[in-house]
């Protein structure tokens, strides 16, 4: 029993590790441009194909064929190449998304930017299977997939280097915002873009890195949760209205909060698991459901009072 | 040093001010005094970019600016301490005020030395260094707001309505610091609901009325306008 509730804690927290990474890629460009991404699903899964791509290419000869690469293929420097490479080739398809499905949407009434941003989704997933084809490819771990026991529960290696590496960029992204020149005026972008800009931030360009990073942030996680599954261009939106759910719950305007919802997610997720898997996603969302009728804008989100 | 000509500013299909032309010269205190409403903060933000103009041009040391974005106005000197304050609530102290020195590009280093610079002249923000701006008072958050613009080292400072919702005591301690800018050379552009005090520090005066300007001339001369103290300085009734 003790066994199984540690086995479903681990994976729990790998998962939402990877919900609290996307939550906080929604969190960057909501408190920034007021505006989602929602192609950040899709983003998710072409990032895991570029990787794949990226491994295949670095390892021709010794790496299997592309659609079954061999476990050399992530050995050593690859993995992390190939993360870098597609969190910089993503970075860049993020700055895209914004010229063109953002900015001239942004701030104006309507809501055409939702429609523009899962349109971009939509075409870069068919591009993507134009590409890449629809069948799932293996992507593996750098760490093997020899099972660690950890006090009688049985934890992937790829599941605990999920959990560090979310945690790292996390604890990364919490201290640049709060300790550095870039970060404070980001969180003033955040506040008001117009009171920024009377400090000589340049806005737009703060709002260009907030997709950089957040789409960045979609492409690493990609990279990362492929291993556990398979890289598939359909992984990346049910990761994606997950993590969006976690966002959700701990208030789109908290960074730290949509950290908080992820993992949040991901433990209720696997607990509720434990007991009835087919129940698993009922229960979960229907206490957000109930969270949120509590409090509407999340756990750890800025009560619409506060700004006058 | 600054000349607005012909200025017209507008929401949407509202006009909030027509034609208006003003001009501050180096080492002025110039005040735009006037009813709630006459379009005096709507023309303080076009000055410094916030928002556009439909007709009439900005120029700023002879260089003209209208379509100029803020950002780029505040590296050419010009600076606006905002109505209503506008401190960032949930950055310290010494952070806003290194968001205002942002468009200098400074090392660490001189960063601290501007901060405390600002520090030397407001030396309440000394005390309140690490806290958070939300917590201030009323007049310790107007300090920041100027200091911060300060940290632009602006040759032009904008300051909308900064005796706003402060206690009186508050209110001269403000006034006061803007005879010291004055004196330390920078030229200062007001706009202020309380006309009598802003006529009292200003070298020249405009009087905006829904929207235009309908009098001009020196601060003292204004004060003595039988029109001015008849509608802004409770005088007549």
């Amino acid at each position: 029993m003790l066994a199984t509730v540690l086995q479903a804690l681990v994976s729990g927290l790998a998962i939402g590790g990877v919900y609290a990474l996307i939550a906080l890629s929604f969190s960057i460009t909501f408190t920034t441009t007021r505006t989602l991404n929602f192609a950040q699903g899709e983003f998710i899964g072409v990032g895991a194909f570029l990787g794949v791509t990226v491994l295949y290419a670095l390892s021709s000869g010794e790496g299997g064929s592309f659609a079954a690469l061999a476990p050399a293929a992530s050995a050593g420097f690859r993995y992390p190449v190939a993360a870098l490479a597609v969190g910089a080739a993503l970075g860049t398809l993020g700055l895209l998304l914004f010229l063109a499905a953002v900015r001239p949407f942004a701030g104006k009434p309507g809501m055409s930017w939702v429609m523009s941003t899962i349109g971009f989704g939509i075409i870069l997933q068919s591009l993507g299977l134009a590409v890449w084809g629809p069948a799932p490819v293996n992507m593996p771990s750098p760490f093997g997939d020899d099972v660690i026991r950890l006090g009688g529960a049985g934890v992937r290696p790829q599941e605990l280097a999920v959990l560090a590496m979310a945690v790292l960029l996390m604890v990364g992204f919490d201290l640049v915002m709060r300790r550095t020149r870039l970060g404070k005026a980001m969180r003033a972008v955040a506040h008001d873009p117009a009171v920024a800009s009377l400090m000589g931030i340049n806005v737009t360009a703060i709002m260009l890195g907030a997709f950089a990073l957040s789409s960045a942030l979609a492409g690493v996680g990609g990279v990362l949760v492929a291993p556990i599954a398979s890289a598939s261009l359909f992984m990346g939106v049910g990761i994606a209205l997950k993590a969006f759910s976690g966002a959700i719950l701990g208030g789109l305007d908290n960074p730290r909060g949509c950290i908080f919802g992820g993992f949040a997610l991901g433990l209720m997720e696997s607990g509720v698991a434990l007991w009835q898997a087919q129940w698993r996603e009922i229960a979960v969302f229907l206490l957000i459901i109930l969270v949120l009728a509590i409090r509407p804008n999340g756990l750890f989100g800025r009560r619409a009072l506060d700004k006058v | 040093m600054l000349e607005v000509e012909g200025a017209c500013i507008g929401y949407g299909p509202i006009q909030a001010v027509s034609d208006a032309s003003i001009r501050v010269d180096q080492g002025q205190v110039v005040a735009i005094v006037g009813a709630n409403g006459a379009g005096k903060t709507t023309l303080m933000k076009a000055v410094a970019g916030l928002l556009p103009l439909s007709a009439g041009r900005v120029l700023f040391e002879g260089r003209e600016i209208t379509t100029m974005p803020p950002h780029r106005r505040v590296s050419a000197g010009i600076a606006l301490s905002p109505e209503g304050r506008q401190v960032f609530p949930d950055q310290s102290v010494r952070d806003n005020l290194e968001l205002g020195g942002w468009s200098r590009d400074l090392s660490p280093a001189a960063m601290e030395a501007a901060i405390e610079a600002q520090y030397a002249l407001f030396p309440r923000l000394r005390e309140r260094r690490d806290q958070m701006a939300v917590t201030l008072s009323g007049g310790e958050q107007q300090m920041l707001a100027i200091a911060r613009a300060l940290m632009g080292e602006p040759r032009l400072l904008l300051l909308d309505e900064p005796s706003l919702g402060l206690a009186p005591m508050v209110i001269r301690e403000i006034f006061g610091i803007i005879q010291d800018l004055r004196a330390r050379g920078i030229t200062v552009l007001l706009v202020e609901q309380m006309a009598n005090l802003a006529l009292g520090v200003a070298d020249q005066a405009y009087v905006l009325e829904t929207g235009r300007v309908t009098l001009s001339g020196t601060g003292a001369a204004l004060l003595q306008h039988p029109q001015v103290r008849a509608a802004y300085l409770g005088a007549g009734h």
